[in-house]
């Protein structure tokens, strides 16, 4: 990518400081899938954790290919 | 080979179109030079028959314009050779014109089956342009022996006369009259030539008048084979370069270019056979026509052996490509495209070409051996598309392909035209003067598979001579080809190319920078002088495109030029006119009615950026909100042929108010002006480069987009509101690990974009996983209610002006960048697309700026950030509260209508 001055850290990039660990019984759900999208900001459901630990909260992963923002989509933790 | 009479009265061949003897006295353009007076001379190559009997004048080339059979009427005229039973001039030749014989009794026999070249001149300045003199000769030589010839004094009336035929046939079998050609005569090598024949001042004609000089026999005996043989092009090509250094030859007397007279060879038939009778002279297309007459055909064939001189067919000859000064192919592939040359019209009978991958023998796709249907008369040419990429073209003869030709590194892709000011010119070469496309001061490298080329002149302003005198302008290239970094363009040009090329892998661009600086559309379209530039160097120039002279610039212009040297052909039109597009709509609609008239190829689109920020400054005059708002008209206007861009760029300047992005590596260097800016942290040249690249981009595929740092939410962060969080679409970052400029962030307390929307009174700073912001109060709370929170509201630098561009770049280290280094206005609403490249922004803020800060959910959201259809997967991750350690991880199918 272009970015030249300094690298733009990608959640769970090559090279990235977070490296995925076994998972644990923590799990979340989402409300809805299906939403009418807008020219402005659409919620489309929750995300709704089961069993996570205090302070955890949630990303989207951005990839090589894609990021969220690309596919049109965010998460937002409040 | 030549072509002989086999039956009498029965075959001729007759030209397309009569050429007609132009009036003399008027100066024409000769060998490149304009302003030349000169006359014509003909000649050919023939063989007499043997035996030869007869006592006519038999017309072997002229004009018998009626198609009776003889010469002698008024306005015509014939070379003839007198049978040998003639009782006057037996076995010489004489040029007959109407009633008149230049009669040549005096010059030598010849001798049945003898070859001659026989050389006619009507006129010939043998004076200078300003006072020519003029002389009417007749010539012969056959090779081996010493040329002879008969001048005779000027006819005014033949000087004068502009309906005088000269040539509209060769041999004569019309009228079945006792003066058709005889059988056995050949012809070969027909030309008529513009221009004098070289002249000796001192030697006295075989015959006639004497003590005016004579045609140079060293000139003859060299057609014939002697000294240094040359042909028609060989003695035009010495003529027009000075070098043909015979004794005592005659100078034009034109102070400015003492040379020994100018020519062209505007007609040239070869005839070395009945199947190549197209003209390989440098004028129009003129072919001879086998012409049948007395109800006989078949009365022409092909002779045994050429009759000219062996140096007159000097053997088979591969073909030549003409290439463009660029080899610059445009049309994004789709548009047809002419490339030409020359060939071997003696030897070769068809021409095939292919395309390459460059340095390959594999086939550009669907490009493969094919014939070239246009091949006359020694040019060829092809109009075709050209596949996307890096190419070769291979032209070789079809029957004998080891005569070929390659022309290597053509490139086919996509052509843009830069219109504007100084910040458009100035964009992607750097500061005023120096190389013509500036320099790369940052050593960029151009990157794996992108191919490109930049176009502007040199010498743009055409006032490069001594002290500023006329100097004739040019086109400068620099060709960006992949792992080099090129010292002679700017490096804003080059990051251009390898954004572009990460959006169009291996599509070769080329930019065409055309824009001056401080000059308004208006005295474009009024075609006025570049005012900086020479006084005879204008805007527009004539509307068929045409090139600067060599004296001064009165023939062209700098858009006529550019339209000359482009072949007319652009994909796309590009400006973003700061300050000065046409306050008008009439005077908007004159500039791109006269870039038409120029550019008529096709009507290419037009991409306009409207302004939003030129500079720190607010207010900022180069980019008012009347500006913007002229542009937006503008798009308006061109209706369908508009792309309306995205905001102007706003880049670190290279001094105050300027609007011209920094440029340097660092400050001052290269440079000893005190900008007090560079562009070493690329958020000048560099950036703005890559925006503009992106959006090219981005016209040829909506799908890319340039979203920026945007903001999905923003919350208290708790019931103390002495905190804001702000959620960002994406990782952001500062450069250098810069501190976060808070100024950036602008917070209103009332709801609107009223007066309480403001950048100060709080910090801000970003989240370790660059995905927050939380802007802190310095003073009270904030309020429960009524509180939007933007980014870049009005501009990025703080509610007052700065002191200097330098605080300012200062204050873009610490902006928030995405990963694309772009940012802009967000969300704002009225109707526009939020992170859209489409939306622009603008400061005067229609509409409602920024989010609602609301208390904070007890729940996360998935959102959506744009409006689509269908189904899109994303991965989302439950992430610990240490920022390291991923809980669980999904991939969910969010479907959307």
């Amino acid at each position: 990518m272009i970015g030249l001055i300094g690298a733009v850290g990608r959640v769970g990039a090559v090279g990235g400081a977070r490296t995925p660990v076994p998972m644990g019984t923590a799990d979340f759900t989402l409300s809805n899938a299906s939403v009418a999208t807008a020219w402005g900001i659409v919620t489309v459901g929750q995300l709704l954790p089961v069993g996570a630990p205090a302070g955890s909260y949630f990303v989207l992963v951005e990839s090589p290919a894609v990021s969220g923002d690309d596919a049109g989509l965010a998460v937002v933790n409040g | 080979m030549s072509v002989r009479i086999q039956t009498l009265n029965a075959t001729e061949l007759r030209l397309a179109s009569t050429i007609l003897k132009r009036d003399f006295r008027t100066g024409v353009t000769l060998g490149g030079v304009s302003g030349q007076v000169a006359g014509s001379w003909l000649a050919a190559w023939v063989k007499l028959p043997n035996p030869f009997s007869g006592n006519q004048g038999y017309n072997i080339f002229g004009a018998d314009t009626d198609a009776n059979g003889v010469a002698n009427e008024t306005n015509q005229s014939a070379v003839q050779i007198m049978g040998p039973v003639s009782a006057v001039n037996p076995l010489r030749v004489r040029w007959r014109v109407g009633t008149t014989s230049y009669a040549s009794d005096t010059l030598g026999q010849f001798a049945a089956g003898d070859t001659v070249l026989v050389i006619v001149s009507p006129a010939t300045n043998i004076g200078t342009n300003v006072a020519p003199v003029w002389q009417i000769f007749t010539a012969f030589c056959k090779p081996g022996s010493a040329p002879q010839t008969h001048v005779v004094a000027a006819n005014t009336t033949l000087t004068n006369s502009a309906v005088q035929a000269m040539l509209s046939n060769l041999f004569t079998a019309a009228g079945n009259t006792a003066a058709g050609t005889p059988v056995g005569f050949e012809i070969e090598h027909v030309a008529y030539i513009d221009g004098d024949f070289p002249w000796d001042t001192a030697g006295s004609p075989t015959a006639g008048v004497t003590g005016v000089g004579r045609p140079h026999h060293d000139a003859i005996s060299a057609l014939a084979g002697a000294g240094i043989p040359l042909d028609f092009a060989g003695l035009v090509a010495g003529q027009n370069a000075g070098t043909l250094g015979y004794a005592n030859l005659r100078s034009n007397g034109d102070a400015a270019n003492p040379r020994p007279g100018r020519s062209d060879v505007s007609f040239w038939w070869k005839l070395p056979n009945l199947s190549t009778l197209t003209n390989a002279g440098t004028g129009p297309a003129n072919a001879l026509t086998v012409t049948n007459y007395n109800s006989l055909s078949n009365g022409l064939t092909d002779g045994s052996a050429s009759i000219a001189p062996t140096h007159w067919s000097p053997g088979p000859a591969a073909p030549t490509i003409t290439s463009t000064f660029d080899k610059f192919i445009p049309g994004r592939g789709a548009r047809a495209f002419t490339i030409g040359g020359t060939y071997d019209a003696v030897n070769t009978t068809t021409l095939e070409r292919r395309w390459v991958l460059r340095g390959t023998s594999t086939p550009a796709s669907g490009r493969d051996w094919a014939d070239i249907a246009g091949i006359s008369g020694g040019n060829w040419s092809i109009t075709e598309t050209v596949p996307i990429g890096n190419v070769d073209l291979v032209v070789r003869d079809k029957v004998n392909p080891a005569r070929s030709v390659t022309s290597t590194d053509w490139l086919s892709g996509t052509r843009l035209l830069f219109h504007g000011q100084s910040g458009v010119a100035l964009s992607i070469r750097g500061g005023f003067g120096g190389q013509p496309l500036g320099s790369n001061n940052l050593g960029i490298t151009v990157d794996a598979g992108a191919q490109g080329s930049m176009m502007r002149l040199n010498n743009m302003y055409a006032n490069g001579g001594t002290a500023g005198a006329y100097a004739p302008p040019g086109p400068a290239t620099v060709r960006l080809r992949p792992g080099e970094a090129p010292p002679n363009c700017g490096h804003g040009a080059i990051l251009f190319l390898n954004e572009w090329n990460v959006h169009s892998l291996g599509h070769p661009l080329q930019i065409c920078n055309m824009a001056i600086n401080t000059h308004s559309m208006d005295n474009w379209a009024a075609d006025i002088a570049v005012p900086d530039g020479d006084p005879t160097w204008r805007f527009m120039g004539p509307s068929t495109p045409t090139a600067p002279g060599v004296a001064n610039g009165n023939a062209s212009g700098v858009v006529s030029y550019f339209a000359l040297l482009l072949q007319r052909n652009v994909d796309v039109h590009f400006t973003s006119w700061l300050p000065g597009l046409s306050t008008s709509l009439a005077g908007r609609a004159a500039y791109v009615a006269a870039i038409d008239a120029r550019f008529n190829a096709h009507t290419a689109p037009w991409l306009v950026l409207p302004p939003w920020r030129a500079h720190r400054s607010a207010p900022d005059t180069a980019a008012t909100a009347a500006i913007r708002e002229r542009h937006l008209e503008w798009i308006a206007e061109l209706g369908a042929r508009a792309w309306r861009g995205p905001a102007w760029g706003d880049t670190v300047n290279d001094f105050t108010e300027s609007g011209h992005s920094a440029y340097n590596l660092a400050i001052d260097n290269p440079d000893t002006f005190a900008f007090n800016v560079s562009d070493g942290n690329q958020v000048g040249q560099s950036r703005l480069g890559r925006g503009l690249a992106r959006t090219f981009a981005w016209t040829f595929n909506s799908k890319i987009k340039a979203h920026g740092p945007r903001i999905v939410a923003a919350y208290f962060a708790d019931g103390t509101r002495n905190s804001i969080v702000v959620e960002l679409g994406r990782a952001c970052r500062t450069l250098g690990g810069a501190a976060l400029h808070a100024g950036q962030f602008w917070l209103s307390i009332d709801n609107s974009n009223g007066a309480l929307f403001v950048n100060t009174g709080f910090t801000a700073a970003l989240s370790a996983d660059r995905l927050r912001v939380t802007l802190t109060t310095t003073g009270a709370a904030f309020p429960a209610s009524n509180v939007r929170v933007e980014v870049n509201w009005e501009t990025a630098f703080g509610p007052t002006q700065m002191p200097s561009e330098r605080n300012a770049e200062a204050s873009l280290y610490g902006l928030l960048y995405d990963n694309q280094t772009y940012r802009g206005g967000t969300n704002l609403s009225a109707g526009v697309r939020p992170g859209n490249v489409l939306q622009g922004t603008s400061r005067s803020g229609a509409g409602i700026a920024g989010l609602p800060v609301t208390t904070r959910n007890a729940t996360s959201r998935m959102l959506t950030t744009e409006r689509f259809t269908g189904t899109r997967n994303v991965t989302v991750r439950l992430m610990a509260a240490d920022g390291v350690t991923v809980l669980r991880e999904k991939s969910l199918a969010i479907t959307a209508s």
